[in-house]
Order: C-alpha cells, then structure tokens, then sequence
C-alpha cells in the first residue's frame, strides 16, 4: 500500500512511517495541509491518514476538499479529539474510518488492510490473480502453492500492482512508491526491479505499455 | 412566609397600632369630657331648680311640689333624681325617694353616694332656704359611655378590616412582577443559562435581571472557555502521550538502531509532554491567584541576566539591554522571569536561524516594558490571535500556550502584551504598570 500521513507531529508521524515502512507499507510524511494538496495531486495514494488539528488549517475542511475533487482513496482519521460530534463530521465529510490517539501501531495497519480491503471490494487480504496468491497482511506470494521469495521493493510493486489490476502505472508513479515523492533515484533502478519480478513471476507477469508506463499481466499456471 | 402575608401582616400590624393609639387616647378623652358634662349637667339643674324656688314662698312649694314632681313624670328611675330638703333636712319632695336615699349629711359640691339599688353621682346645692341635690345614677353613665364608645369605635375597625382584605389583594397585585421573576427563575433548568425575559418588569427590577442575565452570560462564557480549554488540553497532552507510546510500541517490535531511535523519539515526546504540563500549570496557577498587594523588591538586572544565562544554546544570538535604577515591586520576579522566558523561546522558535534576538528591559518611574524583537513577519491575521490559547501556526511543536500565558500575566497586573510587526522584524512589548519601591 502507498499511504499518504498528513500529521504534523513529528514523533508520531516517524512511529508510524517506521512501522508501516517495516510492515512492507510504503508511506509518504507530510505536515501541512498545503503540502499534502500537492502530493495529492502528483502522486497516486492508496490510503490517506490524516490528523485534524495542523499548523495551516484543519483536516475536515481538506478532506471535504479531497471529495469534492473526487479523491476516492479511502481516509483515516488519526486524532487526538475524541467527541461524538467529532467523530460523526468527520466520518460524515468522507472519512472513512476514524482512530483517536493515543493507538496501537497494529490496530492502525489492521484498520488500514481493512480499509484497503473494502476500497477493492475484496473479501479477505489475500489476492489471487492467476496462478498468483498474495498475502497483504504477511506480505507472502505463493507462486503455483511456492513461496516466492521478493525484496521489499520488489514487494512493494508487486502490491501496487495487484491493487490496480487494470491501470496503467507510470514510472513516475511506481518511483514515488518505492523511494518517495521527492527522492531522486537513478532511471534504471525501477527497471532493474520489474526486471527480477518478471523473473520471478514469468515475463507476462509485468506489461510495459510503450510511452505510458507498465500494467499488471497475467500469471499462469504451470502444469 | 410568603412576601405578601409578610407586607399584610407589617401594614396591619402598623395600621392596627395606630388605630390602637388614637382609640386609647379617644376612649380617654371621651370619658373626662363625658364625666365633666354629665357633672356640669347635675350642676346646671341644681343651680336652675335653686333659682327657680328661690321666688316660690316656701309653704305654696312644700305642698305643691310633690304633686308637680309626680305630675310633671319626672318621678321615673331613669334619667335625673332630684331631692329638694329643708336646711334642717327633713325632705321636702324627692322625683326617686324609693331607690334614691336619703342624704342629710351631703355637702355643697359633688359626691358619689351608694344605696342597695345603685350608686349615684350627686350634685349638691345649698340656698338661702333648701338643700337641693341633684343625683345621676353611675351605672346609666356608663351605659352611656359604653353606648358612644361602641358607636365610635366599630365602623373604624371596620374600615381597617376592610382596608386590611383589600390590602390583601393590592399587595398581591403590587408584588406580581415579584412573583413572575420568582416562576421565571423557578422553571429554569440547572443547566439554563439563557437571559431571563419578562414582559414589561418593574423598574426596581430591571437592575437586578440585568445583573443577573450579565452574571449569567459571564458564566455561560466562563463555561464555554471552560470547556474549550479542557478539550484542547486534553488534545494537546495526547498527542506527545500518543507519540511516547507509538514509539515504545515501535521499540518493542524492532532492533539495534530504530529500536534506539524509537526510545529517542519517545524521550523527546516525553520532554514536550512535560513543557505542556508546565506551561499549564503556569496558566492555572495565573489564573487561579490574585496579584499580592505587596511584593518583595527585587533586581531588574539580577532576573535579566539570570534568564539570558538560561538561554545558553541560543545566547549567540541574543543581545540585552537593562535600563533601571530602582528595584521593582510591581509584580513577583517570578511572573516576570516567566514574561521572559516565554517571550524568548517564542523568538527563538519562530525566527530565521542565527538572526539576532534582542531583549530590551525598561524600567520607568510609571511602567515596566520589557521588549523581545527578533526577525519574523507575522501574517497580520494572525497577530490578533497569537495570544489565544492552543492557538498554534508552524511546524513548530509549541502548544500554544506561551503567549498566552504571558497575555494573561499582563491582564492580572494591569499590563498589557502588543504584539506587532515592524518591518523585518516581530515585537513583542510586555507592559505593566509599576510600583517603585521608595
């Protein structure tokens, strides 16, 4: 998953890129409110945690802002406020679910599976495409009932691309997953990723469209 | 006892005082003016029938005037009883002589005198010829008496029963404002702080609503900030309490270095946690205390410098000018010391790095100013709201309480926080009127 954390408090905000970074999350940090419109825009989320109280504004009103620009990724809202009426704006402005601080670093990955679960309409956390089962939450791929063993990176494509099945995913995009939105990174270093996925998964496994970036391809079963 | 009893009984109880009072004195003077006339009237009679039988020869009245007494109906046991005797005191005729006695011995004047049937009040006149006496029975004076007191004395209590019911009811109309406040303030829930309305309220009221809606409204404010304080207090500690815990949960589960990172991020947490429970125990205790009448004297130079020591990671960039003569009464060196330190870690925080942060402590025969500058350009919006509480703006990790509290420092000594933009640089100006020690 590649979460955007829109929190302006620096010690939480590292707790909580530590633990998804190390759960197999990629996570994207911001403090102001300015700062996520604009990685909004230039990047495709799939979650946003987002805290209420921030230095240039205040979250709902950004989150009513994300709806009305037809933003669909599913929003998490991680405050310290904990009143009914609090709760209920929020979740009625578009959040999707609502965590008060202090929490558990395990509750928020769970309700952000189950959130990511939801947005795809799936039943569990696993995802089969083709001959391929993939374990979100244990980070497992089982190619043809064999573990396939991958690299964090290799993960985090793998992951990104099982979620948008049918979108075409630009290098831009798949960049800022893997080393963040305004990481400057060598042009081969993706390649060499989808390179040794398609190595590992058959050659079909990753499309490149010409001019346009890759797309998930089929997976097949071996007999 | 409700107030209209209480004002019925109070004027009842003055009217019927008064009626008392004015009856005594009545009742008094009625029976010596009764007693005087009754008396004149014996006399009068006495000296009439004295004259009259002084030009009637004695031997024509001795036989004459029994038959005229009985004839003239004057013989009755009502009214006067007259007893005509000789100077040797044989009686010569008599209007009473069965219940009237006979009374030889009586005197010229007045006198009481006493039979089996009754007691009279005589009159006695003694001519050249004849003793005549002239008696009114006691008991038929009293009557009398009784009779006038009886007819003088109802219709005025009448007229005060009637006053006192009528009384009752204007009363009750008069206190009707009274008693529409009173239902007002009855039906109002524990919880209602709305103001209180009334149609039309009596003038000698509307002081009093209206200090008690200002009363009201001053406390549904009070409750409000109350309120809000709470909950951003409680939104502030949590979230340094939320970033401690995070981080120990985040040691737990790693190793070697993020495990030390985590535990460092938690004490940093930890110590921002701190500096909140400080800064709001420093408010409450603010705004808890009364300003003393009297403080201690104590050294403008001696509190600056100690707080410019303090300040020894950002001392580089600070510079500071004392200017007084006199020690300072004004206000305990420790709100002063607060003043500063806040001022200070406010200008360190939110201006460029290594700018200078100047300090400028003044002390004047009428006030104390001490002036931070340091180089900021603060949204002109936001100047006005800087000193409210929880009120933050930055990627600073403030609470938004150390202006604050030095705004409501200012406020409890009669002094006063400016903050202003001039040109490149922000200024804080913290004021309060001084007391120097003579």
């Amino acid at each position: 998953m590649f979460v955007l954390l829109v929190e302006d408090d620096d010690v939480i905000a590292d707790a909580i890129c530590t633990y998804l970074t190390h759960q197999g999350q990629a996570v994207e940090h911001v403090s102001t409110l300015s700062a996520a419109t604009t990685y909004m825009q230039s990047s495709n989320f799939d979650l946003c945690i987002l805290d209420l109280n921030l230095p240039d504004g205040n979250g709902i009103n950004w989150l009513s802002w994300l709806r009305d620009n037809r933003f669909s990724l599913p929003v998490l809202i991680l405050t310290a406020s904990n009143t009914i009426d609090d709760k209920v704006i929020g979740l009625k402005k578009g959040a999707d679910d609502y965590l008060v601080k202090p929490f558990d670093l395990r509750e928020l990955l769970a309700r952000l599976l189950s959130l990511k679960r939801r947005a795809s309409d799936r039943l569990s956390n696993t995802i089969t495409h083709g001959a391929l089962q993939y374990d979100l939450e244990q980070h497992k791929a089982l190619l043809n009932g064999t573990l396939v063993c991958l690299s964090r990176n290799e993960d985090l494509l793998l992951q990104t691309f099982l979620n948008s099945p049918q979108q075409i995913l630009t290098q831009s995009q798949l960049k800022n997953v893997l080393y963040g939105v305004c990481d400057d990174v060598a042009s081969n270093a993706l390649n060499v990723h989808i390179f040794n996925l398609r190595k590992k998964l058959g050659a079909p496994a990753i499309e490149t469209i010409r001019g346009l970036g890759f797309r998930l391809g089929t997976i097949e079963v071996s007999h | 006892m409700s107030l209209r009893l209480r004002l019925t009984v109070l004027v009842a109880a003055v009217f019927l005082g008064f009626w008392l009072i004015a009856s005594v004195w009545m009742i008094s003077g009625l029976n010596n003016k009764l007693a005087v006339n009754f008396d004149q009237r014996l006399r009068s009679t006495a000296f009439m029938l004295g004259n009259i039988l002084a030009h009637v020869p004695k031997d024509a009245l001795s036989k004459s005037l029994p038959d005229i007494i009985n004839a003239s109906g004057v013989n009755t046991e009502k009214g006067l009883t007259c007893q005509i005797s000789s100077l040797q005191g044989s009686i010569i005729a008599s209007s009473n002589s069965q219940s009237f006695p006979h009374q030889p011995t009586l005197n010229q004047g007045f006198s009481y005198v006493s039979s089996e049937q009754a007691k009279w009040r005589t009159f006695t006149l003694i001519t050249a010829q004849y003793k005549i006496t002239i008696a009114d029975k006691v008991a038929e004076r009293d009557v009398l008496y009784h009779d006038l007191l009886i007819s003088i004395l109802i219709p005025p209590a009448l007229a005060i029963f009637v006053a006192l019911v009528l009384l009752w009811f204007a009363i009750g109309t008069g206190i009707r404002p009274i008693k529409l406040l009173i239902h007002a303030l009855e039906k109002r829930g524990s919880h209602d702080l709305e103001p209180i309305q009334l149609n039309q309220p009596l003038k000698e009221l509307q002081p009093l609503i209206t200090s008690q809606n200002a009363l009201m409204a001053r406390l549904a404010k009070g409750i409000s900030r109350e309120k809000h304080f709470t909950s951003n207090a409680a939104h502030e500690l949590r979230t340094p309490l939320a970033g401690i815990l995070a981080q120990i949960q985040l040691a737990e589960l790693t190793q070697d270095a993020t495990q030390q990172k985590a535990l460092g991020q938690a004490k940093k947490s930890a110590h921002r946690l701190n500096t909140i429970l400080d800064n709001l125990l420093v408010l409450a205790h603010v705004d808890a205390d009364t300003p003393p009448n009297t403080t201690e004297p104590w050294e403008l130079e001696s509190l600056i410098t100690t707080v410019v020591t303090e300040s020894n990671n950002n001392s580089a960039r600070l510079t500071y000018s004392i200017t007084a003569s006199q020690p300072v009464c004004c206000m305990p060196s420790a709100m002063l010391t607060i003043v500063c330190r806040n001022l200070l870690d406010n200008a360190f925080k939110y201006s460029k790095a290594n700018t200078a942060v100047v300090l400028a402590a003044n002390l004047t025969a009428t006030a104390l100013k001490i002036t931070i500058s340091n180089h900021a350009h603060i949204n002109p919006a936001d100047l006005a709201n800087m000193a409210t509480r929880f009120w933050r703006k930055g990627a600073e990790n403030g609470a938004g309480l150390g202006l604050s509290i030095v705004a409501s420092i200012a406020e409890k000594y009669q002094g006063s926080l400016i903050l202003k933009n001039d040109n490149a640089l922000f200024i804080a100006e913290f004021t309060v009127p001084v007391k120097v020690n003579n």
